[in-house]
């Protein structure tokens, strides 16, 4: 590592990659059985803190303490949207989450397939949807493995090499996750979600050093950058409403999310777990944003910095001004390390559900018992995540544009299971045609060099359409889906 | 079926399962889209003159004051009006 952070950032994130490992280990020997339910839901028996810090430490990842710094860097002020797009994902859940965590417990999902087999009985349908959700998750683990080298890379000054911090840390992940599945997972996420919190604290502490400062910064940027503090224009405020909407409905249905949705052990743990959780962006994206913010006038006399380098450049320079920075620094790291793991985790366990179950359960391994299906999904995680770590070291793109492309898509997937549970009406039809158009046109967007057309994302667009042609079919079918009303759609 | 009820006996005093309310009441809807349309500052002029509330620009402020609405609304809606199972 650099002079500033050196052999303490060293000691500090061995020292926690060894307790994670440890907690994997415990929760390895809770396990019940090798029934996939016990080890991609942890039994159905999450609750409590576990619940809520697996689902907080599985919303926030990597892009949240790396990516998010640099938009308001890049951005400005504005960048507040980031709070009010992550509660968006909580709002998003009411809509569906209370009666589909009912349902999967009646009729034993472990996957998010199970649900749309279970509405749909479509194969073509829960196969492209599942398709898509794999697409995008991957996308999303793929920004996770690329988040470990940047850090590692960045505080290091290039000491340690970014493929190093890639192979290490996913190598971590992989071996936790491969032994104890999701109570593993949830373990590790509640002592992940403890240091994130403990984390942006230090963030915070560390980036505001007086009580005026913050009026300082705000009045300087006035002068020097005043595009970054002036009222957004239209333009500006219909990107806004685009990303509360993307963020929203995306971030609601992903794929991980709803197992955590059917791993609560009753209604009553999911609804204090959304009670809390809706106040969490306030002290996370909340944070991470000033520190974005300031970062703007802090990193002026370096002149353009890329993004994903904001953070670690704010880490190295306050680790060499002050001891007691240089602790908060260390602190931030390990933060940042553990909000990175906690997603990377969560989704790769998800991915090797849905691979093992949806996938290699319903064609080469047609049949199978429990167990077998359950360990052919930890063999995927291992081969998965070895093509995963191929791209990831030759990375072309920026965190945040990885998070945009993956929410996109996911977009397409959200009205399957927001009006799949909340609209009895709506025909497998007329899903099929929504999903297909709204991909489509989202993919037709992107070919022609549209990502944002009216300053609204592609993805945006092509879910309007997806939800009209969904309204639109259903209204025409003359074939319209019989409701078992005893069990719900 | 609210018609055959009607000639019946009394109202009972608890639907049937599968009668009972399966998602919040519509009302909460409207709600949340007057409090994220207050939180995007849309309705602001763009020459407004820059004032520094708490240290940072009005609009943040008024935005993060509509955004801390939408958590206190949420965790009425999810303690009060959760779905029954």
């Amino acid at each position: 590592m650099t002079d500033s952070l050196g052999g303490g950032a060293v000691i500090a994130v061995g020292l926690y990659l060894t307790a994670i490992l440890g907690v994997g280990y415990a929760a390895r020997r809770r396990r019940t059985g090798e029934s996939l339910a016990d080890f991609y839901l942890a039994g159905r028996q999450l609750t409590g803190p576990v619940l809520l810090l697996t689902l907080y430490a599985t919303q926030y990842s990597g892009n949240t303490l790396i990516g998010y710094p640099g938009e308001a860097y890049r951005l400005g002020f504005s960048w507040v949207m980031s709070v009010g797009f992550m509660m968006a994902i909580i709002v998003a859940y009411l809509l569906y989450a209370p009666r589909l965590h009912r349902l999967a417990r009646q009729h034993r999902f472990v996957t998010p397939g199970d649900w749309l087999a279970h509405r749909f009985r479509s194969p073509a349908l829960t196969l492209l949807a599942n398709l898509l959700l794999i697409a995008a998750i991957s996308n999303y683990l793929l920004a996770q493995l690329m988040a470990m080298g940047h850090i590692t890379a960045g505080l290091s000054g290039g000491a340690v090499p970014y493929w190093a911090g890639v192979v290490l840390l996913t190598l971590v992940v992989l071996v936790y996750e491969t032994v104890g599945g999701m109570r593993a997972v949830a373990w590790t996420d509640l002592v992940q979600g403890l240091m994130l919190v403990t984390g942006l604290t230090g963030l915070l502490l560390a980036a505001v050093p007086g009580p005026s400062h913050v009026a300082d910064v705000t009045a300087w940027l006035a002068v020097e950058a005043p595009e970054k503090v002036a009222v957004p224009g239209w333009d500006a405020c219909r990107n806004w409403f685009s990303t509360l909407a993307l963020i929203g409905f995306s971030g609601a249905v992903y794929p991980q999310a709803v197992q955590r949705i059917y791993a609560a052990r009753d209604s009553a743990a999911l609804r204090r777990s959304f009670g809390i959780m809706v106040f969490l962006p306030m002290v996370t994206t909340g944070p991470v944003f000033l520190v974005g913010v300031l970062a703007i006038e802090r990193l002026a006399a370096a002149g353009p910095v890329a993004g994903d380098q904001v953070l670690p450049l704010l880490l190295t320079e306050w680790g060499s001004s002050s001891p007691l920075l240089y602790v908060l620094s260390l602190i931030v790291i390990v933060a940042v390390v553990s909000a990175i793991m906690s997603t990377a985790d969560s989704v790769l366990l998800s991915l090797s559900s849905m691979l093992a179950k949806d996938v290699l359960g319903t064609t080469v391994l047609r049949g199978a018992d429990e167990a077998r299906l359950t360990r052919a999904g930890k063999h995927v995680s291992w081969v998965l995540v070895a093509v995963l770590v191929g791209i990831a070291l030759d990375p072309r793109i920026t965190l945040w544009g990885l998070t945009e492309l993956k929410m996109e898509i996911l977009a397409q997937v959200a009205p399957l299971f927001i009006l799949g549970v909340s609209w009895d009406r709506l025909t497998t039809r007329a899903a099929l045609a929504g999903m297909i158009t709204g991909t489509l046109l989202y993919g037709g967007l992107l070919a022609a060099g549209q990502p944002e057309p009216w300053n609204v994302h592609a993805g945006v667009v092509a879910l309007l359409v997806n939800v009209a042609v969904c309204v639109a079919v259903t209204r025409f079918d003359p074939r319209p889906v019989r409701i078992d009303r005893s069990t719900g759609p | 079926m609210i018609g055959a009820m009607a000639h019946s006996a009394p109202t009972p005093r608890r639907a049937p399962v599968d009668e009972r309310r399966r998602g919040f009441p519509a009302w909460i809807w409207p709600v949340y889209v007057l409090l994220f349309g207050a939180s995007v500052p849309w309705y602001l002029p763009g020459d407004a003159p820059l004032r520094i509330w708490l240290g940072l620009p009005h609009w943040v402020v008024i935005s993060l004051a509509a955004t801390a609405a939408v958590a206190v609304f949420t965790a009425f809606v999810v303690h009060r009006l959760w779905p029954e199972e």
